[in-house]
């Protein structure tokens, strides 16, 4: 079980360790990523994709929680690891924030247990 | 190289004041990144008549030792995104021919041309990576591009 984060989001937020990993090498970044069950995809920081001198790959036309279309953005191939479990080659979206955001394309390979009352959830590879 | 020119009537940094060493300096100015780095300087002095403000740092060589590795990531991703561009462009310039044969499916494009094409992106990322490498290819599906809901707001708490 993983505790909520709770001293960036308010109220607290499932948050968890990830690992970027640059495709067919050992580079990588370890970073936080907020499980977001409302994002169709991935988005992590620009910051580490120009440290890990991701490749580009294709793009995304991204709508906000409006629906409103904001803007097109370069997509990134990644290898994103959340604990033990791997996930070769993800496209990615780069954003300012410090911390990823992890979307349905991985979400929906897992099973997530969220106990918001105790404030701990649970990750596993079905 | 034309920024950091041997004469000292130039407003350009002089070869001959650099703590790098004449040789030394000369051998690094040579470099393709650096090259690319110093145009891009060259550039900024010409839109803006002056010389950019961090000028008087690389005359440094703690400052040059320091600037080569981030100098050297910032020109590779500047060549990927320069292939990926003309990827794209490519794509862009093909896209109603494909239709007729890929409509629905995902393509790569590289060396401005189809190389291979799926269904699964993702299954056509691993087949392209495989056989040329982890490459700039501009991978997209035919007859609409990808739309991402990000409806996750972010509340500010005064």
């Amino acid at each position: 079980m993983i505790k909520y984060e709770g001293t960036k989001h308010n109220p607290p937020a499932p948050v968890i360790n990830i690992t970027i990993t640059v495709p067919d090498s050992s580079t990588s970044r370890d970073i936080s990523g907020l499980i977001d069950t409302g994002g169709d995809g991935t988005l992590i920081p620009m910051s580490i994709i120009d440290d890990l001198n991701l490749q580009p790959v294709g793009e995304w036309d991204i709508l906000d929680f409006e629906g409103t279309y904001v803007g097109t953005k370069t997509t990134y191939s990644a290898n994103i690891s959340l604990g033990d479990i791997n996930f070769d080659l993800i496209a990615v979206a780069p954003f300012e924030d410090e911390e990823a955001m992890i979307g349905r394309d991985i979400i929906n390979e897992l099973t997530i247990l969220l106990k918001g009352k105790e404030q701990i959830f649970e990750i596993t590879d079905p | 190289m034309s920024y950091f020119s041997d004469s000292i009537t130039s407003p350009r940094i002089p070869l001959n004041g650099h703590s790098l060493g004449e040789e030394k300096y000369r051998e690094w100015c040579r470099e393709p990144e650096t090259e690319w780095f110093l145009e891009t300087i060259e550039v900024i002095h010409r839109k803006t008549l002056e010389p950019p403000w961090f000028m008087h740092l690389l005359q440094k060589e703690s400052t040059v030792e320091l600037m080569k590795p981030k100098i050297r990531d910032i020109s590779q991703s500047t060549d990927s995104m320069a292939s990926f561009e003309r990827e794209k462009a490519a794509f862009l310039k093909m896209e109603n021919d494909l239709l007729k044969k890929y409509k629905g499916n995902f393509v790569a494009v590289l060396g401005q041309k189809v190389v291979d094409s799926d269904r699964d992106m993702q299954v056509l990322m691993k087949r392209v990576y495989k056989k040329h490498g982890y490459v700039p290819a501009y991978m997209q599906k035919v007859g609409g591009r990808r739309t991402i809901r990000m409806p996750s707001p972010r509340i500010k708490r005064k």
